[in-house]
C-alpha cells in the first residue's frame, strides 16, 4: 500500500556540488540520481522503487553544461528540458529534438525533468529517444575509479537493454548527452501519436535523412512505443536509402516497419494500432525531415 | 408572467465566491484545519472479493494510531443516497464490512497525528483473506449461482434476497408494441454500449470531522446534499440530528459524485468519534478512482416509424452494471425510460431495465444521469430512421420531439410535469443555419485521407425532479432572507453551488425582487443547524428549484417589509414598489405614481427595528411544481484522420433553452463545460478492470485516465453558444436550467458528425481511433454501422431470457 | 532521521524548516506554511494543481522534494496579490467567469503568470500549451482562455 500524496519510504537525499562526490555517493547501496525525479518520485510513489539514498546532481555546475562547437552539441545531464525547449541551437539545429521536448509532458514537468533523465528512464516510450537516436546521439557515462573519475563514451542506440533497462552499471551515471552536428542537406522531424496532446506517445517515431539532389542518400529512422526498447528500423531505412521520393514509395518503404516492431497491448493502445500507425507516422514524419533536408515537395505522381 | 427588463438576470457580475477562489483563499474540505486535528487513511482492498479471515491492528496501534475495522462501526445496512423515497431506495452499504466487494473497497481505517504516520500505520496492518470468486462483467455475475457479492439486500424494512448478481430490475410497458411494429415500414435496431467514465472532480473526496464534547459531530465533508449526510449521519451513529451539524464547505468538483453521501464521510465520521478528536481524510486519486463512476448501460433499442416519419413502437432493453454497491440503480433504470419517453413521442413503448452487481466502483450519477447514455442511442436511432425514410435529419426531429402541452418525465415514470416552455424549433433553425447545414455533404461525398463531417444531436434535462404530484424523488428547497438594518440581505439556504453559480444566480433574484443593489445580498454561510432541508443540488435543479424557492422567500420577505414601509409613507401596500437607487447604494421603496415619496429599504429597516416592530424576514420551505426540460441541440463538426483514426474537433454550435438566462458569463461556462466532457465521453474516457486481478487498467493514477485538454478542444472562435428566447411560465422570473442539458446530446452529436465524415456509423462508446481505424478496414461501401464487438453467448437477449427462467 | 535545515522563500518571507527527505513541497507548503491554496488532484503530475512558481517557473510541489526547493523563492497563489491589489489575471478570471468550482484555479493563474512574466503577449496556442499541465474538470477552458488573453490585454497597456 502506497499513496500519491505522501512518501513513507526512508531514504537520505545528498545535494550533490560536485560529480566526485555524486559518483563517491552513486557507489553505495541502493543510490539512484535524482534529476528532475518526474519519473523517479512516482516509482516511489506507487512503490515501483524503493531507493536508500538520492543522489540530487542538479546542483553539480560542472553538469549545467550547454554548449555547441566544433560540430558537436554537449548538454549536460543537470540541463533541464524547459531550457533546452528555447535555446536557438536545438530550435535551428535539431528541430526533431526541440519537437519531441516541446511535446513532452507539461511546462511544469519540463521545467524540472532533465534530457538526461528522460534517456536513463529508459521508456520505451522516452518522446527524446527517437529524435536523439536519428542524430547518431551519444551518451557520456562517467564512474569512479578509486578516486579518478573515469568516462566512456557510448552510442545511444546501444544505451537501452529493456523496459527500464540500460547499460548503465552500479555506481555509473550519465553525465551528458553529446549529439553531433547534423550534416548539410539533411533533415529530421519528430512525430508522435497519443491519446490527448499532454500524453505519453502511443507510438511516436523520428525521421532523419540525408538528401542527394532529390535523392534520399541516407535514412536513419527510430520508432518508440513499439519494441521493448525505442528502435532503429532497418528495413525501413534501407528501403528508403536511394529513393526518390513520392507518396506512394514512402508509403510502401513505411509500411515495412511491422517487421521491425514487436508492440504490446496496454492501457494506452493496441499492438496492432501501434503497428499500423507507426508506418502512417514515419511517413507523416518524412515530409517534414524531407523539406527541412532541402527536398522539393513532394507530389503524387 | 413575462418576460421584461431586469436589473442583473442576463448580466454578467464577479460572482461572490470568487474572490476567494483567485487568492487561494478559499476553503475546500481538504483545507480544513482544527486544532489537534488527526489525519485519517482508508485501508482498501486489494482483492475484488474477499472476506477478512482475519486482521491485525496491533502494529498500528502501537504507533499511536486509532483504528477502525467492520467491529468498531454500527452494524447496519443503509444506502448512501437518499434522494428518492425509503420505498425505492435499496440497501446494501455497511460503513465498514468483513466482506469487499471489489479493489479498492475500504474495509478499515487509521487516524494518527500526522498523514505520514497514519500511512505507515495503515501500511502496517495485516490481514488474512478468504478470496471469493470475483464477477468482472455483468455476464460472469449473472451467470453466479453462489458466492454472490451481496446474498440479500432490504427494502425497507424487508429482506431481499439476490439472484445471480441482479440488483433490481424495472419494467415499463405503453400502448401495444407488437401491434405498433407492425403499423411500422421501417425498423432500426441496433446495440449500444456507453462507457464507465469517471467522474475526475479535481477535489478527491474528502471530509473533515469533528466530535463535539455534547456527544454530536460537527461535518465539512464534500458533498451536493447537505441534509440528507446529516440525516444518514445521524441515523448510523444515533445522534439526534440537532447534535450532527453539517457545513457547506465548496467542493472540488462534483458532477453528480456528491449527491450520494460518500462513504468517506461515515468513515470519517466513525474514526472521529473512536479517536475523540478532531480527524481529516484526504483520499490520494488512486482511493478515489474506486469510489465512483458514471453508469455505463448497454442497451438494445429498437425503433419503427411510419413512411411518414411518424413513430410508431419502440422497445428498449437495458443492462447496467453498476459495480459493488447499489447507489439508487433503481431509480436510474427508472430515468433511462424516462429520458427515452420524453425525447420523442411514441405511443407504443416497451422498457425493461436490469441492474447486475460486479466487483467494480459502484456507479452512479454523473451529469446527465442516464440521458447522455440513452440520448446516444436513441438520437443514433433518429438520424438512421431519417435516413432510410430519406428525410432531413432536423425535419424528422422537428416532428417528433415531444414538446410544448406535452408531458415530460423529469425523473422517471413517477416525475412528470407539462411543458410550458419549448425553444426546441429555434435551437435547432438557428443552430442549423449557424453551422451551416445546408451545405453539409453526405459521406459518399467524401474522399481522401482527411474528412470532414457535420453531425447534430439533441436533448435536454430537466429542471428539478418536482412535479404537480410528488413522485419517487424529494425535491424541496428551504430558505431564509432577511433584510438587515443597513438595508443589505442575507440570504441562508443549505442549497449548494457546484461552480456553476447557482448561489449567485439566487442572490440576483433575491435582488431583482426586492430592488436592492445586487452586491447589496450576502449568501450566508450555511450548515445544517442553521438551514431547513434541501434535497441536494442535483438534476440541473439549483436555479429553477433552488433558486425559485428562495425568489419566493424574498416575495414574503419582502411583503413584510413593504408592510412596515406602508406605515411610514402611509400608502396601502399594494401601492408601493421597490427599485435600487445606484446613486445612493441602496433600495427603496416608493409609492407607484407619486414617486416623489420614497424611503430607502435601510430606512424602512432602521425604523421598524427602533419602533419594536420587528425585522423584515421570512423563512420557508418551497417546493416547485413542475420539471420543465431545459433543451439543449449541438452541431459539431469533426475532421477525422482516417489513418490513424484521430478525430479533432472543428466546430461546435451549441444552443440552449434555459428560459431567461441569469448568468450569461456562466451558463456558457456551463455549456463549455458540458460540451468538454461529453466529447470526452464520445473520444476517449473509459475505465477498464483488468479480468485477472480486477484492478483498474490504469491503476487509479491519472498519467492513464485522459480527458480533453486545452489543445484538443475548439477555440473560442470556433464554439458559438446562443440562448433560445423563451420564458418559462413556471420558473423563478421565467428560468429553467442548464448543468446536465449542456453534456446530454454532446456524445450522440460527436458521433453523428464522425458518420457525417466516415459513413460508419458507431454504436459503442468511446469512439476510440482503434475503433474508427479498425471500421474503416472493415467497411466496403456506403453506410456501415460498427457494432462493439459482441459475445455470442451474452447477448442482451439472452440475458434476458435468462431473467424468465428465474 | 536524517532531517535536514532548509531555507525557503515563500512569497517574500523567509523559512528556515527542518524537513525529512521523503517530505513533498506540496505537503511542507500545505500543512507546516498553511497555504493551503495549493492543492492535490492526482500525486503524479498530471493535473497540476499543485503548481507553484519556483524562482518564477511553474513547477509541481507534489513531485519535488522539500529538501531540492531549499534555497529557492517559491511563489504560491496566496502571494500574487499586491497590497490587497489582486493581480490583473486574478481580476479577469473573475470577470471572464473562468472560475466554477476553484479548484484549478490557484495553479491554473500560476502557470499563467509565468507565461506572461516570460511573453506578455503571447498567441492563443502559447496560451494553450502553457495551461496544458493544468486541468480543470470544470471550464472546458474556453472562459479561461479569454481570461489570460484579456488579462495579457490590461498587462501590456499597463506597461505602455
Ligand atoms: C505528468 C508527466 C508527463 C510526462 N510526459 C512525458 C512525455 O510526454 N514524454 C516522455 O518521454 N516522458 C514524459 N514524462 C516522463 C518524465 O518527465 C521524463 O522521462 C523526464 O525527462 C525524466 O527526467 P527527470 O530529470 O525528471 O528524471 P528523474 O525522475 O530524476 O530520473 C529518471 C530515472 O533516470 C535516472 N537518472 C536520471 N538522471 C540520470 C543520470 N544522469 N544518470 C543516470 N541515471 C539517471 C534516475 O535514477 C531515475 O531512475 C512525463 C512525466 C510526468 C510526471
Ligand atoms: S497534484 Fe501535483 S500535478 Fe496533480
Ligand atoms: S473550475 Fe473546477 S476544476 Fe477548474
Amino acid at each position: 500500500m502506497s499513496s500519491s500524496r505522501i512518501i513513507t519510504q526512508d531514504f537520505d537525499y545528498i545535494k550533490a556540488v560536485s560529480l566526485g562526490e555524486a559518483l563517491e555517493s552513486l557507489a553505495k547501496d541502493g543510490a539512484r540520481v535524482f534529476a528532475g525525479g518526474t519519473d523517479l518520485l512516482n516509482k516511489i510513489k506507487t512503490a515501483r522503487d524503493n531507493p536508500k539514498l538520492l543522489v540530487d546532481i542538479t546542483g553539480i555546475e560542472e553538469l549545467k553544461g550547454f554548449s555547441f562547437s566544433e560540430g558537436c552539441l554537449l548538454i549536460g545531464a543537470a540541463v533541464r528540458l524547459s531550457f533546452l525547449e528555447d535555446e536557438k541551437v536545438i530550435t535551428e539545429r535539431y528541430p526533431a529534438l526541440h519537437e519531441a521536448i516541446k511535446s513532452l509532458g507539461s511546462v511544469q514537468i519540463r521545467n524540472m525533468a532533465t534530457l538526461a533523465g528522460n534517456l536513463c528512464n529508459a521508456s520505451p516510450i522516452a518522446d527524446t529517444a527517437p529524435p536523439l537516436m536519428v542524430y547518431d546521439a551519444e551518451v557520456e557515462i562517467s564512474r569512479l575509479h578509486n578516486t579518478r573519475i573515469e568516462k566512456r563514451i557510448i552510442s545511444l542506440k546501444d544505451f537501452f537493454t529493456g523496459p527500464g533497462q540500460t547499460v548503465l552499471q552500479k555506481g555509473e551515471m550519465v553525465t551528458g548527452v553529446r549529439v553531433p552536428e547534423p550534416m548539410a542537406s539533411s533533415g529530421a522531424a519528430f512525430g508522435k501519436i497519443a491519446r490527448v496532446t499532454m500524453d505519453l506517445a502511443k507510438v511516436n517515431c523520428a525521421v532523419w535523412l540525408k538528401r542527394e539532389e532529390a535523392v534520399v542518400a541516407e535514412a536513419r529512422i527510430a520508432v518508440g512505443g513499439a519494441a521493448p526498447v525505442p528502435v532503429r528500423v532497418e528495413k525501413v531505412e534501407k528501403a528508403l536509402a536511394g529513393m526518390r521520393p513520392s507518396s506512394k514509395r514512402i508509403s510502401q518503404a513505411a509500411a515495412l516497419v511491422g517487421e521491425n516492431l514487436s508492440p504490446i497491448s496496454d492501457v494506452r493502445s493496441t499492438a496492432k494500432y501501434r503497428t499500423d500507425t507507426a508506418s502512417v507516422l514515419i511517413r507523416d514524419t518524412f515530409f517534414p525531415a524531407w523539406k527541412r533536408s532541402g527536398g522539393e515537395e513532394i507530389t503524387d505522381e | 408572467m413575462e418576460k421584461r427588463d431586469y436589473h442583473y438576470l442576463g448580466k454578467d457580475f464577479p460572482r461572490k465566491d470568487g474572490f476567494a477562489r483567485v487568492t487561494g483563499k478559499e476553503v475546500y474540505p481538504s483545507d480544513v484545519a482544527l486544532n489537534g486535528m488527526f489525519f485519517g487513511k482508508i485501508l482498501r482492498s486489494p482483492h475484488p472479493h474477499a472476506k477478512i479471515k482475519s486482521i491485525d491492528t496491533s502494529e498500528a496501534e502501537k504507533m499511536g494510531a486509532v483504528c477502525i475495522t467492520y467491529r468498531d462501526v454500527p452494524d447496519k445496512y443503509f444506502n448512501v443516497r437518499l434522494v428518492s423515497v425509503p420505498r425505492s431506495t435499496y440497501m446494501d452499504w455497511q460503513i465498514l464490512s468483513n466482506k469487499v466487494r471489489q479493489v479498492g473497497e475500504p474495509f478499515a481505517a487509521v487516524a494518527a497525528e500526522t498523514e505520514e504516520l497514519a500511512q505507515r500505520a495503515a501500511e502496517s496492518v495485516k490481514v488474512e483473506w478468504e478470496i471469493l470468486p470475483s464477477y468482472l462483467n455483468t455476464e460472469d455475475a449473472m451467470n453466479a449461482t453462489e458466492n454472490l457479492i451481496h446474498d440479500h439486500v432490504y427494502l425497507e424494512d424487508e429482506k431481499i434476497e439476490i439472484k445471480n448478481n441482479i440488483a433490481c430490475m424495472r419494467e415499463l410497458t405503453e400502448g401495444d408494441v407488437t401491434a405498433g411494429f407492425k403499423e411500422a415500414d421501417v425498423i432500426v435496431e441496433n446495440e449500444f454500449v456507453t462507457p464507465r467514465v469517471y467522474h475526475c472532480q479535481l477535489e478527491p473526496r474528502s471530509s473533515v470531522c469533528k466530535p463535539e464534547p455534547d456527544g454530536g459531530v460537527t461535518v465539512w465533508p464534500s458533498t451536493q446534499a447537505l441534509h440528507n449526510t446529516r440525516i444518514l449521519i445521524g441515523e448510523l451513529f444515533d445522534i439526534p440530528l440537532n447534535k450532527v451539524n453539517v457545513v457547506r464547505v465548496t467542493g472540488g468538483g462534483h458532477f453528480g459524485s456528491g449527491i450520494h453521501t460518500n462513504r468517506v464521510i461515515l468513515i470519517n465520521v466513525a474514526l472521529a468519534l473512536k479517536a475523540g478528536t478532531p480527524v481529516k481524510i484526504i483520499p490520494d486519486r488512486e482511493g478515489d478512482i474506486y469510489e465512483h463512476c458514471r453508469y455505463p448501460v448497454r442497451y438494445t433499442l429498437k425503433v419503427g416509424a411510419k413512411k411518414d416519419g411518424t413513430l410508431v413502437a419502440g422497445e428498449m432493453k437495458a443492462l447496467v452494471d453498476i459495480g459493488s454497491h447499489h447507489i439508487q440503480a433503481f431509480a436510474f433504470l427508472g430515468v433511462l425510460v424516462g429520458w427515452w419517453h420524453s425525447l420523442y413521442r411514441c405511443k407504443n413503448l416497451k422498457y425493461k431495465g436490469i441492474a447486475v452487481y460486479t466487483n467494480k466502483a459502484p456507479s452512479c450519477a454523473m451529469q446527465g444521469y442516464g440521458a447522455p447514455q440513452v440520448t446516444f442511442g436513441v438520437e443514433t436511432t433518429m438520424s438512421m430512421l431519417a435516413e432510410k425514410l430519406g428525410m432531413d435529419y432536423l425535419e424528422f426531429r422537428l416532428k417528433n420531439y415531444v414538446g410544448l402541452g406535452e408531458t415530460f418525465w423529469g425523473q422517471g415514470p413517477t416525475v412528470r410535469s407539462t411543458i410550458r416552455s419549448d425553444g426546441v424549433e429555434e435551437l435547432i433553425t438557428r443552430g442549423a443555419e449557424l453551422i451551416g447545414w445546408n451545405n453539409r455533404q453526405p459521406p459518399e461525398k467524401k474522399t481522401g485521407r482527411y474528412r470532414r463531417g457535420i453531425g447534430m444531436a439533441r436533448g435536454f434535462h430537466t429542471s428539478g425532479t418536482g412535479a404537480p404530484v410528488p413522485g419517487e424523488v424529494k425535491d424541496y428547497t428551504t430558505a431564509m432572507v432577511k433584510i438587515n438594518e443597513d438595508g443589505s440581505v442575507d440570504v441562508l439556504t443549505s442549497l449548494m453551488d457546484q461552480g456553476g453559480g447557482t448561489l449567485d444566480a439566487a442572490a440576483k433574484l433575491v435582488a431583482e425582487e426586492l430592488g436592492v443593489p445586487f452586491d447589496k445580498v450576502g449568501i450566508s454561510p450555511a450548515d445544517t443547524r442553521s438551514t431547513g432541508y434541501d434535497v441536494c443540488t442535483h438534476a440541473t435543479r439549483g436555479v429553477y428549484c433552488g433558486g425559485g424557492a428562495v425568489l419566493e422567500v424574498a416575495r414574503k420577505a419582502k411583503e413584510v417589509l413593504l408592510e412596515y414601509a406602508s406605515r411610514i409613507l402611509e400608502a396601502p401596500v399594494h401601492a408601493l414598489k421597490t427599485r435600487p437607487d445606484l446613486e445612493r447604494e441602496q433600495g427603496e421603496v416608493y409609492v407607484d405614481g407619486m414617486e416623489e415619496k420614497s424611503i430607502t429599504i435601510a430606512e424602512v429597516a432602521q425604523t421598524a427595528m427602533n419602533n419594536d416592530w420587528g425585522t423584515a424576514i421570512f423563512a420557508k420551505s418551497h417546493r416547485m411544481i413542475a420539471c420543465p426540460p431545459a433543451f439543449t441541440t449541438f452541431f459539431v463538426e469533426v475532421e477525422v484522420d482516417t489513418e490513424t483514426g484521430r478525430v479533432t474537433i472543428e466546430r461546435v454550435v451549441a444552443g440552449s433553452d434555459a428560459g431567461v438566462v441569469i448568468n450569461p458569463s456562466l451558463a456558457r461556462g456551463q455549456i463549455h463545460g458540458g460540451f468538454y466532457r461529453g466529447a470526452g465521453m464520445a473520444l476517449l474516457e473509459d475505465t477498464h478492470y483488468d479480468e485477472k486481478t480486477g484492478r483498474l487498467t490504469n491503476l487509479g493514477l491519472l498519467t492513464d485516465y485522459k480527458m480533453l485538454g486545452p489543445e484538443d478542444l475548439p477555440d473560442e472562435e470556433h464554439f458559438q453558444t446562443f440562448f433560445a428566447n423563451t420564458y418559462e411560465p413556471t420558473g423563478p422570473m421565467g428560468a429553467k436550467g442548464i448543468g446536465e442539458a449542456a453534456l446530454n446530446p454532446v456524445p450522440a452529436a460527436v458521433a453523428s458528425a464522425i458518420q457525417n465524415a466516415t459513413g460508419i456509423w458507431f454504436t459503442k462508446l468511446p469512439i476510440l481511433p482503434e475503433d474508427i481505424v479498425k471500421a474503416l478496414r472493415q467497411k466496403k461501401e456506403g453506410i456501415a454501422t460498427f457494432e462493439p464487438e459482441k459475445d455470442k453467448n451474452h447477448t442482451i437477449e439472452r440475458e434476458f431470457l435468462k431473467i424468465r427462467s428465474f | 532521521m536524517n532531517e535536514r535545515q532548509i531555507v525557503l522563500e515563500v512569497n517574500g518571507k523567509e523559512y528556515k524548516l527542518t524537513v525529512k527527505p521523503n517530505e513533498l513541497l506540496i505537503n511542507v507548503l500545505r500543512e507546516r506554511l498553511g497555504l493551503m491554496g495549493t492543492k492535490y488532484g492526482c500525486g503524479v503530475g498530471e493535473c497540476g494543481a499543485c503548481t507553484v512558481l519556483m524562482d518564477g517557473n511553474p513547477v509541481l510541489s507534489c513531485q519535488m522534494l522539500a529538501l531540492s526547493a531549499s534555497g529557492s523563492k517559491i511563489t504560491t497563489i496566496e502571494g500574487i496579490a499586491q497590497n490587497g491589489r489582486l493581480h490583473p489575471l486574478q481580476e479577469a478570471f473573475l470577470d471572464e467567469g473562468a472560475v466554477q468550482c476553484g479548484f484549478c484555479t490557484p495553479g491554473m493563474i500560476l502557470s499563467a503568470k509565468a507565461l506572461l512574466d516570460k511573453k506578455p503577449n503571447p498567441t492563443d496556442m502559447e496560451i494553450k500549451e502553457a495551461i496544458r499541465g493544468n486541468i480543470c474538470r470544470c471550464t472546458g477552458y474556453i472562459n479561461i482562455l479569454r481570461a489570460i488573453k484579456t488579462a495579457s490585454l490590461k498587462l501590456s497597456e499597463r506597461s505602455r
